[in-house]
């Protein structure tokens, strides 16, 4: 039971999208796609759901591939930045058409995050603001109940206040059945604590894919008076480096148990920080995180 | 299959559109009616009035290829969004098509029979002119049973191929990119208006296609159900060419979310 990505390429024009991505989206996990723009993400995404055909590879859900077949595509539900609703459509009319095909769909809790989130249920789809247009997309997220849910930038637009409140639910849903998430977001450091496997993408092909905390146990970064910084980094592997005035952060690549000397300072990697130093790492001829 | 959720979302969407349209084109000959009466009250005038009332039928097949152009994008994303394969989404257009069609070839019937009966009764000479009458019928205001089902059966399938003619075309741009949708857009009047230019200036080149055109029309204006199963031949080839369009189309959304 799981998402199989198998040997994905996807072209445009004289951009490859993807370049044979192979992946498997294991149930129970909530996952991070991470990447840049024009990483392949939303691409990827659609794929996933049949809205786009791939030029080459499948794609299986839970060992059906999802060609033509209801029942494989009826199993994820794609949260997605475009807008798939009739210009006439209502929220709650939304709501509820989602409710025929969803006969899981759980329309009193939608209405009633839609009334938590301040989402008018009587408005158009398309006069709704950027992020209140989002709320609605979450709400339909997080209340059509299927084995897969995938959400693509879906705080776009949000304030604080309902970004907090999403990830909340979005926990509280997860915990409250069996599912599996996949959140697509450049908002990295306010889902690190929320994904427990992250997928990086560059360019349409896999960087890196493996639970959270094994990526970030692969580096840290150090940071101290440069003089020493480069004295007590001499022999090691450094990847990155940052300097800010006589100040000196690099990344190094492992994990230091050695006691450091007075002046430097060992900071745990953050993932937006291991994602960052990897693409710069990337950036660099020959370097790699 | 998850074909009845869509199904049903469509039905609403063609029976509201559909319920419109025949509000309006029942409104018309009663308004003209009205008005007719109004003006001869105003003058004093007795005896008999004259109206004619045509084009019912080419309004619903126009209404039709409109739907045709405008429906299915629409239907195609929803399903695509809540789950339904796109063959799915496709073969879901026709059930409720078919269904609301018939309904719009009954109405037809019903609203020439109660026209025909309110003018009678109040002494107002209304011709009403329509393509199957003008056709098959040679002036016969009484029809057979046959011929009943046949006009029925005549208006329905026409409705039906109208509507796979938008579908085709509609399909057909979502298919293209933006300079293949310029190309489409002029070539296709370019070809519409051309073609009879050039029929007419290289007759002998084109022999075949004029006595093909020839064999259907003699055809057609010789029985009904000949032009029923062109019909359905016309509704067959554009159904099977836009399946083929949208089969490995991007499926992309209206607009972005954001205003």
């Amino acid at each position: 039971m799981s998402i199989n990505c198998q040997a994905i390429s996807k072209r445009f024009g004289t951009t490859q999208a993807l370049d044979n991505v192979t992946l498997t989206l294991d149930p129970g996990h909530i996952y991070g796609l991470l990447g840049n723009n024009g990483a392949g993400k939303s691409t990827l995404l659609s794929i996933l759901t049949d809205r786009q055909i791939p030029d080459e590879g499948s794609v299986l859900i839970d060992g059906m591939p999802i060609r033509n077949n209801d029942k494989a595509l009826h199993r994820v539900f794609l949260v997605g930045e475009q807008n798939f609703f009739p210009d006439d459509m209502k929220v709650f009319r939304c709501l509820q058409t989602a409710s025929y095909f969803y006969p899981d769909f759980d329309l009193e809790r939608a209405t009633a995050l839609a009334d938590q989130f301040g989402l008018p249920l009587k408005k158009k789809i398309p006069n709704l603001s950027t992020g209140y247009s989002s709320i609605f997309r979450l709400v339909l997220g997080l209340c059509v109940n299927t084995p897969y849910v995938i959400f693509d930038e879906p705080v776009l637009g949000l304030d604080a206040q309902h970004r907090e409140m999403f990830y909340r639910l979005l926990v509280e849903t997860f915990m409250g059945r069996s599912c599996t998430v996949i959140l697509s977001t450049h908002l990295i450091d306010e889902v690190e604590d929320l994904i427990d496997y992250t997928i990086i993408l560059r360019e349409g092909k896999v960087l890196r894919s493996a639970p959270t905390e094994e990526l970030v146990s692969t580096a840290c970064a150090l940071s101290g008076p440069a003089e020493l910084v480069d004295q007590f980094t001499q022999n090691k592997t450094v990847l990155t480096r940052h300097s800010l005035g006589g100040l000196k952060t690099v990344t190094l690549k492992e994990e230091l148990t050695e006691s450091l000397p007075e002046g430097l300072k060992k900071n745990k990697m953050r993932l937006q920080d291991y994602f960052i130093r990897l693409q710069e790492a990337e950036d660099q001829k020959g370097g790699t995180l | 299959m998850n074909i009845k959720p869509a199904i049903r979302y469509q039905s609403r969407e063609y029976f509201v559109a559909s319920l419109i349209f025949l509000s309006i084109n029942f409104l018309v000959p009663f308004l003209i009616i009205i008005s007719l009466l109004s003006a001869r009250s105003a003058t004093e005038t007795s005896g008999f009035s004259s109206v004619s009332y045509s084009g019912y039928e080419m309004a619903c097949w126009i209404f039709f290829f409109v739907f045709g152009i405008l429906l299915p994008r629409q239907a195609t994303r929803i399903c695509v969004q809540f789950g339904v394969s796109r063959r799915t989404a496709f073969l879901s257009l026709f059930p409720p098509l078919f269904f609301i069609s018939l309904i719009m070839a009954l109405a037809q019937k019903g609203i020439f029979l109660i026209l025909d009966q309110i003018s009678n009764a109040i002494h107002v000479d209304m011709q009403i002119t329509y393509l199957f009458k003008l056709l098959y019928l040679d002036g016969n205001n009484t029809l057979t049973l046959t011929q009943h089902g046949q006009e029925i059966l005549f208006h329905l399938f026409y409705m039906i191929a109208n509507f796979s003619l938008g579908l085709f075309f509609t399909f057909l741009f979502w298919r293209l990119n933006k300079i293949g949708c310029i190309i489409a857009g002029l070539a296709i009047p370019a070809t519409l208006i051309g073609i009879p230019f050039l029929i007419e200036l290289f007759p002998t080149a084109f022999a075949p296609v004029i006595s093909l055109a020839k064999t259907i029309g003699t055809l057609s204006v010789s029985s009904p159900w000949w032009a029923i199963l062109f019909a359905l031949l016309l509704t067959l080839f554009f159904s099977v060419v836009s399946w083929l369009l949208i089969r490995r189309t991007n499926i992309r959304g209206s607009t972005l979310t954001s205003k």
